[in-house]
């Protein structure tokens, strides 16, 4: 068995080179001086043109117009094969004969990337027509990395989720001084902020799964309108995921003051009225004002909903995040 | 983790993925599995006519956009209707039959000449020299020279290895435009590590000739 069945075959995705994509590498490489040129940005041409194909079958967006691979003055001056990918980075590919036991990695794609993709393409004359992601690394530090130190391709989609994540959450911190916030002071005077609603709203007639467990509330549905409640509670709806399959979730807050001008917070998610169920392993996290995580929960299978609640200070500010896989939303809050 | 799932596998697999959102990570490590299932499993139609690739690429598309929900199809993949093999292959041969009739009707010239007596004979390096630019310099590699040399704004002289002045961005471009200078001799030349040299390739002077390439309106 060669070495690439050996190792890689249960990691690696065979994809179509597709006349297209042999014509732009094609174009690509009638613009280099020499032959070695010529074949080398032949082939990652079509590397970088397999990995996109794979990351836009998952609906993972890419820029390839602004890759330096797809500018015919960086194509002449350096041997680079990058993918950029918006708001995760670059992702270097790079083009490997089939049953070779390295891929060659060139010293100037060693920095600034978020990984690496190893794709197996035959040599040219022989006209292939398909392409092997072989697997990924998330660095190099040798010009011949052994096809053996691979991840599996799964490692890849992990890797751009964790940086995502990343991302975001340093958006958060940088943004949060910006935010509005949900003033919840101003709803116990009976002041609801834009896009919250009673939490009557959103119970359909038949759901008895809204059972709030407050501690120690048995009591109030508060009034739309009042001054000066001891508790106030509102919901929002929103929507997790993108295009279709959108989960819906219902943010549930109370504000409740305690003795000593300290409130008491609720935080509660509900799946939107259709649904019994949390979707499993959606997390509600609460942040505090450095969105450190000082609280978490996670819904574990057939959980009706999730709750937090804390204590905290006038002009305290935290934010809640409801994650569902690589999908966030965070709401920013004022007590 | 065999190349190929079993029936009971593969169809718990299908469930799992689909009880992820789409575009989640789970949903995607689960399709990633699928496809490499199905791919490996030899069940998928196979021809060799030159639409064939990109029918197959619409397919794997289709089948991502389907599988759990219905995105561009009427309806999604049904279980109990056909095997997952059988709702692709009806696809595929729908767009192989595409693939046929505009073939019928355009002349597709084929980029890479077809295996016959002669071009048989061609050798590998015949094979890039006919691609490659021929016979001068490609102009854009003329002008990115130009461009270099004369460095008008003298800005790619002032962007140099740090504590090295001598060792300007003009200098590497103009040293890594082919016919380029190797890693090993540059490093030699300028007694600098290759990770130095190359580190500022990458970080400062790549960007430089990026922001040309875009500044000349390059278009491919």
């Amino acid at each position: 068995m060669s070495i690439e069945t050996e190792l890689t075959k249960d990691f690696s995705l065979n994809l179509p080179i597709t006349p297209a994509a042999k014509a732009t590498a094609h174009r690509f490489a009638q613009q280099q001086p020499n032959p070695s040129k010529a074949e080398q940005v032949y082939r990652n041409t079509l590397a970088v043109l397999t990995v996109n194909d794979y990351l836009s079958m998952l609906g993972i967006r890419t820029d390839l117009e602004h890759s330096h691979s797809w500018n015919p003055v960086v194509r002449l001056a350096a041997d680079v094969a990058d993918l950029k990918v918006p708001d995760l980075g670059t992702l270097e590919c790079r083009p490997v004969k089939p049953n070779v036991p390295t891929c060659y990695i060139p010293y100037e794609v060693w920095d600034d990337r978020t990984g690496y993709v190893m794709v197996a393409i035959a040599d040219i004359t022989t006209n292939p027509t398909e392409a092997t992601l072989l697997g990924f690394l998330p660095a190099v530090s040798m010009t011949e990395t052994p096809i053996a130190s691979l991840h599996p391709l799964e490692n890849l989609l992990e890797h751009l989720a964790t940086v995502g994540r990343q991302v975001e959450q340093s958006t958060i911190a940088t943004d949060s001084s910006s935010r509005s916030r949900v003033n919840l002071s101003e709803w116990l005077q009976g002041q609801v902020t834009e896009g919250w609603r009673s939490v009557q709203y959103f119970l359909s007639p038949d759901s008895q799964e809204f059972a709030f467990n407050f501690r120690g509330d048995a009591q109030e549905q508060v009034p739309a309108t009042g001054r000066n409640h001891s508790s106030s509670r509102h919901g929002k709806l929103l929507n997790l995921g993108m295009k279709l399959g959108e989960q819906q979730v219902v943010l549930i807050v109370e504000i409740k003051a305690t003795t000593d001008n300290r409130f008491r917070v609720f935080v509660q998610v509900h799946p939107a009225s259709g649904s019994l169920y949390l979707p499993t392993g959606l997390t509600l996290t609460i942040l505090d004002a450095q969105a450190q995580t000082f609280l978490q929960a996670e819904a574990r299978e057939a959980d009706n909903f999730v709750k937090l609640s804390f204590r905290g200070t006038p002009g305290e500010e935290f934010s809640t995040r409801i994650a569902l896989e690589n999908t966030a939303i965070t709401e920013f809050f004022k007590i | 983790m065999s190349k190929t799932l079993d029936r009971e596998s593969f169809r718990r697999l299908l469930e799992q993925t689909c009880r992820h959102p789409p575009h989640s990570l789970e949903r995607q490590r689960g399709l990633t599995q699928l496809i490499r299932s199905i791919a490996n499993s030899g069940k998928l139609w196979r021809e060799s006519t030159e639409y064939y690739e990109d029918a197959l690429q619409q397919t794997w598309i289709y089948f991502c956009q389907n599988l759990c929900e219905a995105t561009t199809a009427r309806s999604a993949y049904n279980p109990e209707l056909a095997s997952v093999t059988t709702w692709l292959n009806s696809y595929l041969k729908c767009r192989l039959k595409d693939g046929r009739m505009q073939t019928c009707e355009e002349q597709t010239k084929r980029i890479i000449p077809s295996q016959n007596q002669e071009e048989a004979q061609e050798t590998a390096t015949n094979f890039w020299e006919n691609i490659a630019s021929n016979p001068d310099i490609p102009p854009v590699l003329e002008e990115t020279y130009s461009w270099a040399e004369q460095d008008l704004t003298g800005e790619l002289r002032k962007v140099h290895i740090k504590h090295r002045p001598d060792v300007t961005a003009q200098i590497l471009i103009l040293r890594r435009l082919p016919p380029e200078s190797s890693w090993e001799s540059l490093s030699q030349e300028f007694n600098l590590s290759i990770s130095t040299l190359s580190s500022f390739y990458q970080r400062k002077c790549i960007p430089l000739l990026y922001q040309f390439g875009q500044s000349q309106g390059y278009v491919d």
